[in-house]
């Protein structure tokens, strides 16, 4: 086993490990500063263009922190708090409610919506490269073929980032968030020097459905899948923080108020332009070199979160037994198999790219109310943390077979309720959709199902380790 | 010292870590078991601001919407 494969097997042993208050890196202010960053990002555009497709400025903004407050507060009960106390990261916390064998199979769901984020991602910076050809050259490259070839490129050049290690991500990191809000920066400048403000307020949505009341719910429905969207994320950072009052307010502050700003952005250019594509506004409003160089800075921006995500889902990947003795290179491989084939569908996947956020909702929704549930009500804020490490059956979070079976359920069957509710890939929509919300009424169904089965099943059978 | 030999009887070789992160571990989660806690769960004025948080920006603009578009 080469050295730098020794590295990697040994973080992911490492990285399971509780992160002890001295070891700690982040203060109140560190974290919100990390938190922002990491949330004012080029996610925040394409969030901002879709809003834009059903809501006027006006209602994006106010969509936008309702859905984000609403779904960042119960994700944060869900994974910053529980982290913080104990100093284990989101997928180790999991194991106590969904089981070992549970948590891994979780993992896979996970890197499925991933691969979807960095499909978009790739497809963005096709679309950027296209932009600035076209613009250069007179000709126009904006068939799909293009749009595959260079997404395939960026891929393969993300994948390249990725396997030279975390070094070469944090050099990528550390530049892209200062460069992407000097592009905020001069967006925000540039729309009030020559629109204002009061003018795109006036603007109506590109897109909306008929009923003023079903287009607010659409773009609220949409921020809670964009605050859902950063569960696998947020636990490990809470793991760093040295109080549980640093490891939640800061995401109120970025995830909500911070994203909000991008998205609100987002919005405005969106219709500016009259497109929902973040690819198309730039040239336009900033004019040609400008608009290029904003281009260059916003693709950086994005091959470095692709690699991000290629890197801690691998990682991820890696505590799957018959992934943890594979090279890197093969670990890797399979999170990039599906993506490279996913991109021959780069143009629908990213013009349908609210399906991802639906598909958030439907994934970290349930398990945020499970994980609140379990925590604070069936588990009085107390975990038995050998639990976490003893990997055999006797493990008292193995349940049955490594899976906790009213979890299991639960999960499964949000998803009909989703359905009933709200159709995330056409977003079709029922009757019912109109008094709740499909995120709201999974919400409401996971808690009082989890809580009941569990007090029926796992309570009465003395399996989970709920009886200390 | 109890109960880090009790934390070595019962989770020694099942750890499926290497014996340096194994040990590693075990000391941690000796000084988990012995605070109860790596830091302190949030305060009682925290979730008061939460709560108020939750309903002010998150609820309270839904209904707002709900009454006048609906």
């Amino acid at each position: 086993m080469s050295k730098h494969e020794a590295n990697i097997n040994s973080e992911v042993q490492f990285d399971l490990l509780p992160i002890m208050k001295k070891d700690r890196e982040y203060g109140f202010r560190d974290y919100s500063f990390v938190i922002t960053g990491f949330a004012v990002a080029t996610w925040c555009f394409l969030i901002g263009g879709t809003l834009a497709l059903f809501v006027d400025f006006k209602l994006a903004i106010i969509a936008s922190i309702s859905g984000n407050m609403i779904s960042i507060i119960l994700l944060s009960m869900s994974t910053s708090l529980p982290s913080a106390k104990y100093g284990v990261d989101g997928f180790t916390s999991s194991i106590s409610y969904l089981g070992h064998n549970g948590t891994k199979s979780y993992l896979v769901l996970n890197a499925v919506v991933t691969v979807g984020w960095t499909i978009v991602l790739c497809t963005l910076v096709s679309r950027s490269v296209i932009q600035i050809l076209n613009h250069l050259t007179g000709k126009d490259f904006s068939s799909n073929l293009y749009v595959v070839l260079f997404g395939l490129i960026v891929a393969f050049f993300c994948w390249f980032v990725t396997l030279r290690g975390p070094h070469m991500i944090k050099i990528m990191s550390s530049i892209v968030v200062p460069v992407f809000l000097v592009v905020i920066v001069v967006l925000i400048f540039i729309i009030s020097k020559n629109v204002g403000w009061g003018e795109i307020a006036q603007m109506p949505a590109l897109e909306p459905f008929d009923d003023p009341w079903l287009n607010f719910l659409i773009a609220f429905e949409l921020s809670l899948g964009a605050g859902f969207s950063w569960w696998p994320n947020i636990g490990g950072l809470a793991r760093i923080c040295k109080t549980s009052r640093a490891a939640f307010w800061p995401n109120i502050l970025g995830l909500v108020f911070a994203a909000t700003v991008g998205t609100g952005l987002g919005a405005a250019a969106a219709l500016l332009i009259g497109d929902s594509d973040p690819a198309s506004w730039m040239i336009p409003i900033c004019g040609g070199a400008l608009g290029i160089l904003a281009l260059i800075l916003v693709s950086i921006a994005n091959i470095s979160a692709n690699s991000i995500m290629i890197y801690t889902t691998s990682l991820g990947l890696k505590q799957i037994k018959a992934l943890f003795r594979q090279r890197w290179f093969i670990v890797t491989a399979v999170y990039m198999i599906p993506t490279f084939i996913g991109l021959f569908w780069s143009n629908l996947i990213y013009d349908h790219f609210y399906f991802i956020l639906g598909l958030a909702c439907l994934i970290y929704c349930p398990i945020s109310m499970m994980a609140v549930v379990d925590f604070f009500l069936l588990r009085n804020q107390k975990w038995d943390m050998r639990q976490f490490y003893n990997k055999t059956p006797e493990s008292k979070f193995y349940f049955w077979k490594g899976f906790n079976p009213v979890a299991v359920f639960v999960f499964i069957s949000a998803t009909p309720v989703y359905y009933f509710f709200l159709d995330p890939i056409s977003l079709e929509y029922t009757a019912a959709f109109r008094y709740a919300t499909a995120t709201g009424a999974v919400a409401v169904y996971c808690t009082i199902m989890y809580y009941i089965l569990s007090k029926m099943v796992c309570f009465k059978m003395k399996k989970g380790g709920y009886e200390q | 010292m109890e109960s880090m030999m009790s934390i070595r009887e019962e989770l020694t070789g099942k750890t499926e870590m290497s014996p340096d992160n194994e040990n590693d571990l075990f000391i941690r989660l000796e000084e988990i078991e012995r605070e109860g806690k790596i830091v302190d769960p949030l305060p009682k004025a925290d979730w008061i601001g939460i709560a108020a948080t939750f309903l002010v920006l998150g609820i309270l603009p839904l209904l707002y919407y709900a009454i006048k578009l609906f």
